[in-house]
């Protein structure tokens, strides 16, 4: 029996080879520090430590852009309402930016959530709304000034109902305004993001608005902000407060 | 006198076990994170050896005359430190570059300058290299 090869299969090449280019480094990364540490290279104990969390920010690196790849492989569509479950945002927010611990200590930076204690909470997919904040503060980490803090803001806007969620970094290289629109398309990377790390996928970005837009029929957008820094908008609809019940994380 | 290396690569926190590696050999290692920076860090003083990847941003004034060697410098701009380095005296050994992709270009490339190409991705190719560089000094030979 002849094997059937769907017709609109295609494989972009470049996009392919670029994120084994972004997978291979981080994986580098965990395979040179087990071998150091299997070796006897790495012989103080805090500092074993400390190259073995970083290790595991460099496998989580991993999943975050296997996971980019295998949603833009999947399509998106709109959910129904048998996949959406109740999201508490702070709890959200603040577990997304712990995958970036290790990476911004390295840069003497830190992400706050200001209203970190504030129970507003939004009906979507849990996993898919992850990946948009895990992608865009891996972004600010990796583009933002030493030392810098990623401010992060939620709040329900009463007008709408809607979840507001910013996010603020100072950029190490400005952004020209002009490449606002391109931000979000499939491969753009900004050009002081290439001057900062040459290679990308370019894919980040463009999978955050699919999840937010496609996915939850919400919107995310993105401005400068004094010419120094970039500040990602999204925005959720059907948000509501309600208070932690026993159990939840404070 | 501890010997300096020079690491270029522009995801540093990627590479942090070689420069662990380097310092347990005995080595002071400077990480460089483009080529401007990389060139002004090689130029001066000479380093025991480099270790160059070859995907490394250039910025003004230099990325005009990495466009001027043609387009396999302008897509692997590191490839242009490994080619200033030989020209400012630094020995064939002396100078490792390293890619994620084969690519046969840099292959020839890399014969032409004279340089030793590595992929990335095995660290432990990457320490026997540099085993094999450190149990040569260029100062002892010719």
């Amino acid at each position: 029996m002849a094997s059937e090869v769907p017709q609109d299969t295609t494989v972009d090449l470049v996009l392919l080879s670029n994120f084994v280019h972004q997978v291979v480094n981080p994986l580098n990364g965990v395979a040179g520090t087990l071998d150091n540490i299997v070796e006897g290279v790495v012989k103080d104990e805090h500092r074993k430590e400390q190259r073995l969390r970083a290790a595991r920010a460099q496998l989580e690196q991993c999943i975050s852009l296997m996971r980019n790849l295998a949603y833009f492989a999947q399509g998106f569509q709109r959910l129904s309402d048998s996949e959406k479950r109740e999201i508490l945002v702070p709890e959200q927010i603040i577990r997304s930016a712990m995958f970036f611990q290790e990476d911004a200590a390295l840069k003497n930076m830190t992400i706050s959530l200001r209203e970190n204690k504030v129970p507003n909470r939004v009906r979507g997919h849990l996993e898919l709304l992850n990946q948009v904040y895990i992608n865009i503060f891996d972004n600010c980490v990796k583009y933002s000034r030493i030392g810098s803090k990623v401010q992060v803001n939620q709040r329900i806007q009463k007008k709408t109902g809607d979840l507001l969620v910013s996010i603020n970094s100072m950029m190490e290289k400005p952004l020209n305004r002009v490449e606002l629109s391109r931000i979000f398309d499939l491969g753009y990377r900004g050009v002081n993001a290439r001057q900062i790390v040459a290679s990308g996928t370019g894919i980040g970005m463009y999978i955050c608005k699919k999840i937010v837009e496609e996915v939850h029929g919400g919107s995310i957008t993105c401005d400068i902000i004094d010419n120094t820094n970039i500040m990602f908008l999204i925005r959720l609809p059907g948000a509501y407060f309600k208070p932690y019940t026993e159990g939840e994380p404070l | 006198m501890t010997e300096e290396v020079v690491i270029i690569d522009d995801e540093p926190a990627n590479i942090i076990w070689l420069s662990d590696f380097l310092e347990d050999s005995g080595f002071k290692v400077s990480i460089r994170t483009d080529v401007n920076t990389g060139i002004e860090e090689i130029s001066p003083k000479k380093a025991r050896f480099a270790i160059i990847d070859l995907n490394v941003p250039v910025f003004p004034p230099l990325s005009a005359q990495v466009s001027e060697k043609g387009e396999l410098y302008q897509q692997y701009p590191g490839l242009f430190v490994a080619w200033t380095a030989r020209n400012i005296g630094y020995r064939d050994r002396q100078i490792v570059i390293y890619t994620v992709h084969r690519d046969s270009r840099v292959a020839d490339e890399s014969k032409k300058i004279g340089c030793t190409y590595i992929m990335k991705g095995r660290p432990r190719m990457l320490k026997d290299e540099i085993s094999h560089i450190i149990s040569f000094d260029p100062t002892k030979e010719d």
